[in-house]
């Protein structure tokens, strides 16, 4: 029990992996084939430790083409500086882009910082991700374009209630950046989406769907991590790298996603 | 000698108790006299929030919002009164320093999960060049469809703001109260 407790505690969370998903879609897998695609999700950070130079040396290793992240980089109205340095450290040949966690509004004030400077509305000059809130870019390849949207739940629009993109006209697929995959539900089933959220970390410990619903963790109990289908839509959670609530991870390791996209069927 | 000590005790008392009864005929729901209270604001993108030493109505400062062309840019108080029934009117002072008259609208929600538009409050205020005093009666409070009442015992959100300003629009509030009877 105690060196159970000894590597759920110390051992563990420090112990990011590398997770490889394969995603065989004829549109996705047509633009983003040979492409590195990365997802890190769910931070928390509260000081720039071995965990978060860990995943650093993980993303550098990877030289991704694309990285996304999905939200909560900070603990509780915490310290939000720790997370704007570990964000002025992500890079990607093509482009970082992220969407915010309830987390990351726990101080509205401070959230403004990820996307400006301090005390302006000037554009912040600390890192180059670009914060996707209820909005959409649009991104063009060689073989295609990729629409990159992202979901806004806690900061969003109040007559839209961070809902505001999901009933817009998608003419071509589009990957989703939503911090809760709640917003999964959201989407109609017949939208060639791929959704990547976060916000369950994988519960953290290794408990039964049932057991999340009774303790009141919706999410947990629907989704708490890995690829779901469900008629054309897809959705990947990842378990995240951080903690919250208890420093602990037990049998759900830290993660750093790559995708593979591939136009074929899967053998 | 004694006598008038006591009388003046018993003077200054009662002057003390009717300067508080005085106090509880409103209550200050926002001032805006430190930048502490900058944290109890919901901070959303194409607003800027400070606390100014201009056109001020109440103590020394006010609140400067600066809106930039957007939506629906405003502010949104974090609200620690929720329940209104012991109150008649909900007050708040607005400067507009431009020339040009300003479409303030104030929203309120008794529901927590973004109602529609027909279940809300929702109501335009023409603001003029200078100070302008917004007074809305709690018996005003009516959603726009439905015609229901809000219920003042559940006030989740307070909602101030322009409607798609074409250019930056500065604002000073101050003062936002809640007013008993008297």
């Amino acid at each position: 029990m105690l060196a159970l407790t000894i590597y759920g505690l110390w051992i563990e969370p420090n112990d990011v992996e590398i997770h490889q998903v394969s995603i065989h879609d004829s549109y996705f897998g047509g633009v983003l084939q040979n492409k590195v695609i990365v997802q890190i999700t769910d931070l928390h950070i509260h000081t720039m430790g071995k965990r978060e130079k860990k995943t650093l040396d993980i993303l550098n290793s990877l030289n991704p083409d694309i990285v996304f992240v999905t939200g909560d980089y900070v603990k509780w109205d915490g310290d939000y500086r720790p997370a704007l340095k570990f964000l002025s450290q992500l890079h990607a040949r093509i482009g970082v882009w992220a969407v915010m966690g309830d987390y990351d509004y726990s101080s509205t004030r401070k959230s403004c910082t990820f996307c400006h400077e301090e005390g302006s509305g000037a554009p912040t000059r600390k890192h180059a991700v670009r914060f996707l809130k209820d909005s959409v870019d649009v991104v063009r390849f060689p073989n295609g374009v990729l629409r990159i949207e992202g979901m806004d739940g806690e900061g969003g629009n109040i007559f839209l209630s961070g809902k505001g993109i999901v009933s817009s006209d998608r003419k071509i697929p589009s990957i989703i950046l939503s911090h809760s995959p709640l917003n999964f539900d959201l989407i109609q089933d017949d939208q060639n989406i791929l959704m990547l959220a976060g916000d369950t970390h994988g519960g953290q410990v290794p408990l039964p769907g049932w057991l999340f619903g009774i303790l009141g963790y919706k999410k947990n109990a629907l989704y708490n991590q890995g690829l779901f289908e469900k008629g054309r839509k897809r959705m990947f959670v990842s378990r995240g790298i951080g903690t919250s609530h208890l420093p602990l991870r037990l049998f759900r390791t830290p993660e750093v996603v790559v995708f593979h996209f591939s136009p074929y069927d899967k053998l | 000698m004694r006598t008038i000590k006591n009388l003046l005790f018993i003077l200054t008392s009662l002057l003390f108790l009717l300067s508080c009864q005085q106090d509880f005929k409103e209550i200050v729901l926002f001032d805006y006299e430190s930048d502490k209270e900058l944290d109890q604001l919901y901070w959303s993108c194409h607003v800027l929030y400070s606390v100014s030493n201009d056109h001020a109505t109440h103590g020394s400062k006010s609140l400067k919002l600066e809106l930039f062309p957007s939506d629906y840019p405003g502010m949104i108080p974090v609200l620690a009164v929720k329940d209104w029934r012991d109150y008649r009117e909900f007050c708040f002072d607005v400067y507009n320093p431009s020339e040009q008259v300003v479409q303030l609208w104030v929203r309120i929600d008794d529901r927590k999960n973004y109602p529609d538009s027909n279940d809300r409050y929702e109501n335009k205020f023409v603001l003029k060049e200078g100070n302008n005093h917004i007074s809305i009666p709690l018996e005003s409070l009516i959603t726009l469809g439905s015609n229901r009442h809000l219920d003042l015992a559940k006030i989740h959100r307070l909602f101030i703001y322009v409607h798609h300003p074409i250019k930056k629009t500065t604002l000073y509030v101050d003062y936002i109260l809640l007013k008993k009877d008297g």
